[in-house]
C-alpha cells in the first residue's frame, strides 16, 4: 500500500508548471487505497486467506473491479507519464494496454490465481498470499487501462469497442471459472475445505457462493460502466448530428445569401 | 521377456491398487465393544448398539479449535450428499470428560448433525477405550495465553465396516472426495 501512496504523495508535491492534482482525482485515489486496505486487512483478508472461498473471491472482485479503476481514475496524466517514464515502462505499459493483450493477460491471471494448485500453495503462506494480491491488483490495472488509463494514447477511442471489450474481458470469460465453482460437486480448494467452518457455512456452499460472487460481483460495475459509455456515446452522436444539421442549415443559409448576393435582382 | 514384463506390471498394479482412499489397515481387527454413556445419559455399547452400520469412531473434545470441528463438518457435509449409505454412525468419544458434559457434547454435535452420537465415561473408561482402539492416548497441555488446557489427541477417524472389522483410518486432513469414495464401499462389507 505504501508503494502506491508514497509515490503519489511525492509526485503530487512536485507537479509540473500548470498542472496539479484535481480534488476529484485525489478523492478517487484515496477511495481506492481505502478499499484496498479494507479488502486486505482483517477481517476480509484473514477470512479470504484461510477460511472462506467466498471471502477470497470478494477480495478478488474488490481488487480488480473497484480498486484498480479507482487508482487509475485518481492518477493525473502528468503523474502517470512521469512514473512510467522514470520506471522505463512506457513500451511495456503501451503493449499491455492494447485491448486484446490486456484482456488475455487479465483472464490468464484470473484462471491462474483461481486454480486449486495456486490457491492451495500460495494462500498458505504470507509471501504467496501477498504475491496473489499483487497479481490481482496488477491484473486489474492492466484490464482497466484501455478504458480509464490516465495516459490518453493507452485508451480505446471507439465507444462500441470499449463496450465490447468490457463485456468480453470482464463479463464473459470470468463467468466460466465462476460456473465451475458454482456447479462443482466437491470443494475444489483444500485450503477452504479443511479450514474450520465460519458460522457453520459448509465448504460446498461457500464455494458456490464464491462462484456467484465471481460471476455476479462484477456485473454492477461492468454493466454500470457500459451504461455510462452508452450514454456518452449517444450524447456525442447527438451532438455530432446536431452540429452537422446546424452546419447543413448554415450551409444552405449561406448558399441563399450567396445566391442573393449574386443575384442583384432579389 | 513377456513373463518379466507381466511380473513387473503385476507387481506395480498390486502395489498401486488400493480399495480405499483412506489408510487401509493391513490386518483389520474387530471393533471393541466398550460400553460408554451417551448424551442422554444412557449406556451405549459401541459395537452392539450400532450393528449393521459403518461406524466412524473419533476421539476428540468439544473445545478443540481445529481438527475436531473440521472432521465433524466434513462428515456432516459428506453424509448429506445424495448416494451416501444411510447406515453410517458417527461416534464422537470425548477425551475431556470434565468439561464435555453430555449437554455440552450434544450442543456441540448438533452444530454438525443431530444424528452424531456423543460418548463419555470416567477417565479410566475413556483411557481404556483409546487403548482398545489403538488410538494415541490424549494428553492435556497448557498453552500460554489460554485459560483452558489444550489436549493433544489422535486425529484419526477409525472406520469399521458393518462386519465389525476396522478396515480403514482417516487422518486429518481427509478431503470429502476420499470419504465419498470409501463410505459406500465400507457399507457393503457385511
Amino acid at each position: 500500500m505504501l508503494c502506491l501512496v508514497v509515490p503519489y504523495l511525492v509526485f503530487g508535491c512536485r507537479p509540473p508548471k500548470g498542472h496539479n492534482i484535481r480534488s476529484s482525482q485525489r478523492w478517487l485515489f484515496m477511495a481506492g487505497i481505502l478499499l484496498l486496505w479494507l479488502a486486505t486487512d482483517w477481517p476480509l483478508g484473514l477470512l479470504g486467506a484461510s477460511y472462506l472461498a467466498s471471502a477470497h473471491m470478494t477480495q478478488f472482485v474488490i481488487y480488480t473491479m473497484v480498486v484498480a479503476p479507482l487508482l487509475l481514475l485518481g492518477t493525473p496524466e502528468w503523474m502517470a507519464r512521469r512514473l512510467v517514464g522514470q520506471l522505463r515502462l512506457h513500451r511495456l505499459v503501451g503493449r499491455c494496454s492494447r485491448p486484446v493483450t490486456a484482456g488475455l493477460l487479465f483472464n490468464a491471471m484470473l484462471i491462474l490465481t483461481h486454480s486449486p494448485w495456486a490457491v492451495d500453495n500460495l494462500r498458505v503462506n504470507q509471501f504467496g498470499s501477498f504475491a496473489m494480491d499483487a497479481l490481482w491488483l496488477i491484473g486489474g490495472l492492466v484490464v482497466w487501462m484501455p478504458i480509464v488509463s490516465p495516459i490518453g494514447e493507452h485508451k480505446m477511442t471507439s465507444y462500441p469497442g470499449r463496450m465490447a471489450y468490457l463485456f468480453l474481458a470482464l463479463a464473459v470469460v470470468p463467468a466460466v471459472p465462476g460456473g465451475f465453482l458454482t456447479f462443482a460437486t466437491f470443494p475444489l480448494y483444500a485450503t477452504y475445505e479443511l479450514a474450520p467452518r465460519v458460522h457453520g457455512l459448509g465448504a460446498t456452499t461457500d464455494q458456490q457462493l464464491a462462484g456467484l460472487v465471481m460471476k455476479l460481483g462484477g456485473i454492477p460495475i461492468v454493466w454500470g460502466t457500459i451504461a455510462v459509455l452508452m450514454y456518452r456515446w449517444s450524447e456525442i452522436s447527438r451532438a455530432e448530428n446536431e452540429a452537422s444539421r446546424a452546419s447543413r442549415i448554415a450551409g444552405s443559409g449561406t448558399g441563399n445569401q450567396d445566391q442573393s448576393s449574386t443575384d442583384p435582382d432579389q | 521377456m513377456l513373463a518379466v514384463i507381466a511380473v513387473i506390471t503385476g507387481c506395480t498394479d498390486r502395489r498401486n491398487e488400493s480399495r480405499f482412499a483412506g489408510l487401509e489397515v493391513d490386518a483389520p481387527a474387530t471393533m471393541p465393544d466398550l460400553t460408554l454413556t451417551d448424551t442422554t445419559g444412557r449406556p451405549f455399547a459401541m459395537r452392539s448398539d450400532t450393528r449393521g452400520s459403518v461406524r466412524l469412531v473419533y476421539f476428540g473434545f468439544t473445545s478443540c479449535p481445529d481438527i475436531c470441528p473440521v472432521h465433524l463438518a466434513q462428515l456432516s457435509d459428506v453424509l448429506a450428499r445424495p448416494g451416501m449409505p444411510p447406515n453410517v454412525k458417527v461416534l464422537f468419544v470425548t477425551v475431556d470428560p470434565e468439561r464435555d458434559t453430555p449437554k455440552v457434547m450434544r450442543t456441540f454435535l448438533d452444530r454438525f448433525n443431530s444424528e452424531f452420537v456423543g460418548l463419555t465415561g470416567t477417565a479410566n473408561q475413556l483411557l481404556e477405550a483409546q487403548r482398545q482402539f489403538s488410538a494415541l492416548v490424549a494428553l492435556p497441555s497448557t498453552v500460554e495465553g489460554r485459560d483452558s488446557p489444550v489436549i493433544g489427541h489422535d486425529g484419526r477417524v477409525f472406520a469399521f465396516a458393518p462386519d465389525g472389522l476396522g478396515r480403514t483410518q482417516y487422518p486429518h486432513p481427509t478431503r470429502q472426495t476420499a470419504w465419498t469414495r470409501d463410505l459406500p464401499i465400507l457399507a457393503t462389507l457385511r
